[in-house]
């Protein structure tokens, strides 16, 4: 009877040792598996890397169709659509937070700051935007200045544009008085590009990335775009691919009528490549 | 007998399990920090791979300054600078106890992508005088506005951090509340930031 207890007891422990490092490594593989996601998380976190972001051609640049208000329209999408790209929106908010925040972009991070802390006025429950400026342009600078995620900026200027608040097309086309976006993009774009050297340094930079146009597949019809007043190639090149830099992808696709990318004027039809 | 002999078993398994080395620990003595911070639980600890290398951002050695430029060992004078240790036991005796906060100074779209555990967004911006409404957050963190004066005297402790040595988030939101009077002694910098947090493998918290 010991005999078959401690025969028993030898096997149990056996098999709980085996467990036991079964489990042990079980834990460790997940461990493992957690922190890779971590590291991708970490990845994610690259403002500088514009490589890779761009999504297949915007539907939007049917900017160049007839009637006049379905193509803002489509204009308006596409800049909203800009903004959901995430790494053109990091950048370009970073430039927007450098050149100093508004009264109620500050209210608003603010109010998030003392959300955080715990400690909300009542009154900052109000929506922020009801009280907020009235400009589809001044709620982008808001918004971009507040730091806010791109799902917020396309959320206020939805919610906006929907109610009645703000008519997008006007906005967007105006460019006496305020700013316009597109001249708010275009100075953004000028600070973002600045520190980057000559042209040639960011061509240089760009031509690593794959699927340049060289490689220009059978395409069934050329996109165009015509020029809007305030537009700068790289805004359009933002409208387009959803990055500044590729501001030279259209520019040598242009080359007939652009001596140089600073040339772009309204009523231009630019060819705007199919990556 | 069977029945005594499984039920050893099972305990033997429970107990084995709960007893998995932690290989990578934080300190000889301390595997994890566990706390509790307004009723949430945070457990902190390092990536246990010895195999694991930062991916990404973090990886990166020469970023243009400015403005990413190496900020000094001290961000304003009085103003202790701390390491991984200090904030550990800044969240365990402090910021646990309601008497502090661990503040990341960096925008919100960093916070959200990975902060440390138990830390509060406080944008450097918001902190700076040009800020209208900066009073309404100085009174958040516990300071009392008498007559044009401002009382400290019962306002928290605070440890702030950024994006690490190459960022000068945090320093200037120091410099920020220094002017704003806040006392010295009830601030310090852990100047680490995020960039050795991660690179040490400690826990991150995301705030999608």
């Amino acid at each position: 009877m010991i005999r078959l207890f401690l025969l028993a007891t030898g096997f149990l422990s056996v098999t709980i040792a085996l467990l036991i490092s079964q489990l042990g490594d079980d834990d460790d593989a997940q461990i493992a598996s957690g922190e890779v996601t971590r590291a991708d998380m970490a990845s994610g976190l690259q403002p500088g890397d514009l490589g890779g972001v761009r999504q297949t051609p915007v539907t939007a640049p049917a900017a160049t169709g007839s009637a006049e208000a379905p193509q803002m329209d489509a204009m308006f999408r596409s800049i909203v659509s800009e903004y959901r790209r995430p790494v053109t929106g990091d950048r370009l908010r970073q430039a927007a937070t450098s050149t100093g925040g508004t009264d109620d972009g500050m209210r608003a991070l603010t109010d998030g700051v003392l959300a955080g802390l715990g400690a909300l006025r009542p009154a900052a429950a109000e929506n922020p935007v009801t009280a907020g400026p009235k400009s589809l342009n001044a709620l982008i600078v808001q918004a971009m200045r507040e730091g806010q995620s791109d799902a917020y900026v396309d959320a206020i200027l939805n919610e906006a544009v929907g109610n009645g608040r703000v008519t997008a097309p006007e906005a967007l086309v105006t460019s006496s008085g305020e700013v316009d976006t597109a001249t708010l993009l275009d100075s953004l774009v000028q600070r973002s590009v600045a520190p980057q050297a000559a042209p040639e340094a960011v061509v240089a930079t760009r031509s690593a990335t794959p699927a340049l146009p060289d490689i220009a597949p059978a395409i069934d019809e050329v996109l165009t775009y015509r020029v809007q007043p305030g537009d700068s190639l790289a805004g359009i090149a933002l409208r387009h691919y959803g990055t500044t830099t590729a501001y030279e992808i259209i520019y040598q696709a242009n080359r007939d009528q652009l001596p140089s990318p600073g040339a772009v004027r309204p009523g231009m039809i630019l060819t705007i490549p199919d990556l | 007998m069977l029945r005594i002999a499984g039920a050893l078993a099972v305990g033997s398994i429970v107990t084995g399990q709960s007893l998995t080395a932690q290989d990578v620990r934080i300190t000889p003595d301390l595997a994890r920090q566990s706390l509790t911070v307004n009723g949430q639980p945070l457990v902190i600890e390092r990536i246990q791979d010895p195999e694991h290398r930062l991916t990404g951002d973090f990886t990166k050695t020469s970023r243009a300054c400015p403005p990413f430029c190496i900020t000094p060992m001290q961000s304003a004078p009085g103003v202790t600078t701390v390491g991984e240790i200090e904030v550990l036991d800044f969240l365990d005796t402090r910021v646990a106890a309601g008497l502090g906060l661990l503040l990341d100074s960096r925008v919100p779209e960093w916070f959200a992508k990975g902060s440390i555990p138990g830390a509060v967004n406080v944008p450097f911006t918001t902190l700076d005088a040009a800020n209208p409404y900066r009073d309404d957050i100085l009174q958040a963190l516990g300071a009392v506005k008498t007559a044009e004066e401002w009382d400290f005297s019962g306002a928290q402790d605070l440890l702030l951090f950024c994006n690490g040595p190459w960022c000068d988030q945090a320093p200037r939101a120091i410099r920020s509340l220094v002017s704003a009077g806040y006392p010295v002694e009830k601030l310090s910098f852990y100047r680490g930031g995020m960039q050795l947090w991660l690179q040490l493998g400690l826990t991150v918290a995301m705030h999608p």
